[in-house]
């Protein structure tokens, strides 16, 4: 019998199932030395111990979402949705059949500039061919602190824990400070298109393609073998803005359509945003909402 | 997939909830650091100091596919490790030589657990997931790291060591 054979057969046995007679004396062997750690840990030792360990605990500090989160969250997916359209170049091709899938992804971003906004995760799936997009944003404690989704027509739901409401929009450009002027993914690659103001150049590892609108540019680093991005660089002039790093991007297969819907969150009020017109509801804007400046 | 994205979802609530995470874990750590140092109030120091860590460390962990729990043993083992070379117990120590008594069962069980602590760290923490805290070998596989016939291979080679070490201290079968 081969190793492998009897490696499954001792699974077997463990799990009292039948096997041969080897496989049961290690069992046997194996389930007799384990015997004097199977002690209980009570809950008065536990709580004991937690309270030990929790004494030095530093205070949490509260995470505040400011300038820049909304739009970040949105800029790291919007690699994916247009890249496909970035005009030009064997590796633009190459990057546009690369992300023409639906793919699940989790990204990092920080400010690299002190006190723009805290660091933040973000995971959820994006849509290379659509620019559907479906993301949560976390805190660096994990708290979730907000929900994106991005429909197949643009139109915009954004659920924000702090005041635990849903904002829905015709276009990201409607919600005030979520996709403000000077962060506006999509009117920066936009009219980096237009423009046709995108280069690309070979680093180690793969390549750098820029886009630039005005006084601000993106650096976007493609892996050289997958054609996906790795890692994004805002610059305002020659300063560096804010990094999103993308530890995760991986293919999915077609999503069914729960999968782009918002999840629902209990009691969360709704505030519905209207192109050129007030809102139905007169409460808080968005930008309050997310704790951005006024506008 | 779904199954990834639960996974995804357990790692973020315990990465936000340390008391959760404590209560979850720490028993289990206590029981392994028991196993591998050979003293329960060793065990607990250690895990205590496996948690401090954890606290300061696991909110900025990185999502790898495998679960904070993979994270605390691993730092489990390292810190057991430590502790068993500061106590210049990096040779085997699997207790005095004794000759087996037939009604000496006990005795038997303590040289048996002993041998285990002779054994390379991965074939101890198989062992402990497995058969003390009584995970599936795909979970064992997911906090390891390695595929489920990996970890079922792992078995077999701890059964043989084990096997081994008791047949060279003249224990008899158990």
């Amino acid at each position: 019998m081969s190793d492998r054979t009897l490696a499954r057969e001792l699974g077997r046995a463990l799990d009292g199932e039948a096997a041969g007679d080897e496989a049961r004396s290690l069992a046997a062997l194996l389930t007799a030395a384990a015997e004097p750690a199977r002690f209980e840990v009570g809950a008065s030792d536990v709580n004991a111990a937690l309270a030990r360990v929790s004494a030095p605990r530093p205070r949490l500090r509260p995470h505040l979402i400011r300038v820049g989160l909304v739009a970040a969250v949105v800029a790291a997916v919007a690699v994916l949705a247009f890249l496909p359209r970035t005009p030009g170049g064997d590796v633009q091709a190459r990057a546009a059949q690369a992300v023409d899938a639906s793919f699940f992804i989790d990204v990092h971003i920080r400010a690299l500039r002190p006190l723009l906004f805290p660091a933040t995760e973000v995971n959820g799936y994006v849509d290379g061919r659509t620019g559907r997009t479906h993301v949560r944003i976390y805190s660096a404690d994990g708290t979730t602190i907000a929900e994106t989704v991005i429909n197949r027509d643009g139109s915009v739901e954004r659920w924000a824990r702090r005041t635990n409401t849903t904002t829905l929009a015709p276009t990201c450009a409607a919600l005030p400070g979520g996709c403000g002027e000077t962060f506006d993914p999509f009117g920066v690659y936009v009219r980096a298109l237009e423009s046709g103001d995108a280069g690309v150049r070979t680093v180690p590892g793969g390549y750098e393609l820029r886009l630039r609108a005005g006084r601000l540019e993106q650096r976007v680093l493609v892996d050289g073998k997958r054609y996906l991005p790795r890692l994004i660089v805002w610059r305002e002039g020659r300063l560096p803005l804010a990094q999103i790093r993308i530890t995760t991007i991986e293919r999915q297969p077609p999503q069914p359509q729960e999968t782009w819907a918002m999840s629902p969150h209990e009691d969360a009020r709704v505030l519905q945003l209207l192109l050129g017109r007030s809102t139905y509801d007169r409460g808080p804007s968005l930008g309050q909402i997310v704790g951005l400046p006024a506008h | 997939m779904e199954e990834g994205v639960d996974s995804y979802r357990a790692f973020r609530r315990e990465q936000a909830d340390f008391d959760a995470l404590f209560r979850a874990h720490y028993p289990e750590i206590v029981r392994y650091l028991s196993a591998r140092l050979g003293s329960r109030e060793d065990a607990l120091d250690i895990a205590s100091e496996v948690f401090v860590e954890a606290w300061r460390r696991v909110p900025g962990l990185q999502w790898r596919g495998r679960p904070v729990r993979a994270w605390l043993y691993r730092v489990a083992a390292n810190m057991a490790a430590d502790e068993l070379k500061r106590r210049g117990r990096l040779q085997p120590h699997p207790g005095p030589r004794h000759e087996s008594q037939p009604a000496d069962a006990a005795h038997d069980r303590l040289a048996l657990a002993a041998a285990l602590r002779t054994l390379p760290a991965d074939h101890q923490l198989v062992v402990h997931l497995r058969l003390v805290e009584g995970l599936s070998f795909a979970e064992v596989a997911r906090v390891m790291n390695r595929s489920v016939g990996a970890c079922q291979m792992l078995m077999l080679r701890a059964a043989r060591s084990l096997r081994d070490a008791l047949a060279d201290e003249g224990v008899r079968d158990v």
